[in-house]
């Protein structure tokens, strides 16, 4: 395949960053378009796609929640808990859904009762998701996704701690402070955390060699693209201030999609404890606006291919984007539940107006577990 | 149950609306068990799903 002259390189990820080890895109030499070439073909084992997790390791093991399910049925009671481990997390959908799961196996397997499940998150109150929360019209009237989550947690009897940022973990016990100033303790026999997402470190360089890495990747090692940095107060912010081609700040021919590109700032409202400590979620950008991104971006490549460098680029910004989710626990049609949700737009006009700004519907379907 | 640095139970704001959150009516649980109901809206949900991957971007 012919290589264009301006190398066009899409840096996407979900939850990982596939790049070129210490190099930057911008060379665009005969030789350093070789060099890249030859790069993606047999990439060094740390730059390949990757996925950061911190588990407690075999903690969360499908053996140890089937042992955990054993002993149950024996008759030992156990403490589960499943949330974010960090107070800068985000993806707490899928904190959430896995908190699901986890009740649905219990009570296939008989044991709910044997079981106290309590989800652990740094959203500031239930339904935030890393989003503010969602506003919806329910019925004539405008509901929100907090009384839709506490009511799903009642229903279920799921216990929450939430505005939490865990400190550390023992062995059986999580050491946690809240958005208040207080700490806890939360002892457990199965647990699952999500872990907070950074880019890989990775370095860039100029084509003389001097180390741009700043210029190309924000602190978090996440890679600035056209979105606005500049830091400013939450009544400030802007849906413009998100990204829309997604290309690098710095060069051209990289662009940074998903979990990949630095977000300007988080959609929730930021929230510190009286210590300092910042809890408060990240913002999602995971699933399906990936994918949108993906799509964009991969658009723009081709028009720059077949048009040259000065091709207009696609856009596609979380401000103009909507997004479905789908939490699910359970398999088929009588066993299975699952909770689906469509918002638009993701990142919504700031302050969070508490009104009907995005348009989402939250829809939970559980056919044969429903409980009155 | 979760315990304060003196060990102390820790009942806050979000466990007491929990528990005083709306449960859903015999009706919506007859209706979520529903299956033709809800193969109607899983179509609805996907083409909505299809509908915004299609204007999500420019």
């Amino acid at each position: 395949m012919r290589i264009p002259q301006c190398l066009t390189i899409a840096a996407l990820l979900c939850g990982c960053i596939a790049n070129l080890p210490g190099s930057c895109a911008c060379a665009q030499t005969e030789s350093g378009v070789t060099q890249i070439e030859k790069a993606f073909q047999s990439p060094p084992d740390d730059a390949r796609v990757m996925i950061r997790w911190w588990w407690f390791g075999s903690a969360v093991t499908k053996p140890e929640l089937l042992r955990e399910l054993k002993e149950m049925k024996a008759g030992a009671h156990k403490r589960l808990v499943i949330g974010v481990g960090h107070g800068g997390c985000t993806c707490e959908g899928a904190a959430f859904e896995y908190t699901f799961n986890v009740e649905h196996e219990l009570r296939q397997a008989g044991v709910r009762d044997m079981a106290e499940l309590t989800y652990l998150s740094n959203e500031y109150e239930l339904g935030d998701f890393g989003v503010g929360g969602l506003a919806f019209d329910q019925q004539g009237f405008v509901s929100n996704s907090k009384l839709w989550t506490e009511s799903l947690f009642r229903e279920r009897g799921v216990a929450a701690i939430v505005g939490a940022h865990v400190k550390a973990v023992d062995p059986g016990i999580i050491h946690y402070e809240l958005l208040d100033g207080t700490t806890g303790e939360l002892p457990f026999d199965f647990a699952m955390l999500l872990p907070p997402f950074r880019g890989v470190d990775i370095k860039a360089y100029d084509a003389e060699g001097n180390d741009i890495s700043e210029q190309v990747f924000a602190p978090s090692g996440f890679m600035r693209v056209d979105a606005d940095y500049a830091p400013k107060p939450y009544e400030e912010w802007s849906p413009g201030d998100w990204p829309k081609t997604y290309q690098s700040a710095i060069a051209q021919n990289i662009f940074g999609i998903g979990i990949a590109f630095a977000p300007p700032h988080p959609i929730s409202r930021p929230r510190t404890s009286p210590s300092g400590t910042m809890i408060s979620p990240a913002p999602p950008r995971t699933g399906m606006p990936s994918g949108v991104m993906g799509r964009t971006v991969a658009e723009s490549i081709a028009r720059r291919i077949k048009k040259g460098a000065t091709a207009e680029l696609c856009t596609a910004s979380m401000a103009s984007m909507g997004a479905a989710c789908i939490a699910s626990a359970g398999v088929g049609m009588r066993h299975g539940s699952a909770a689906s949700m469509t918002m638009f737009p993701i990142v919504h006009a700031f302050p969070n107006p508490g009104e009907i700004s995005r348009q989402p519907r939250v829809r939970l379907a559980s056919p044969a577990t429903g409980r009155s | 149950m979760p315990t304060d640095a003196n060990g102390s139970a820790r009942i806050d704001s979000t466990t007491e609306a929990i528990a005083n959150a709306p449960l859903p009516t015999p009706r919506t649980l007859r209706s979520r068990k529903s299956i033709p109901r809800q193969i109607v809206r899983f179509c609805s949900f996907n083409a909505r799903m299809l509908r915004m991957v299609a204007k999500g971007h420019h």
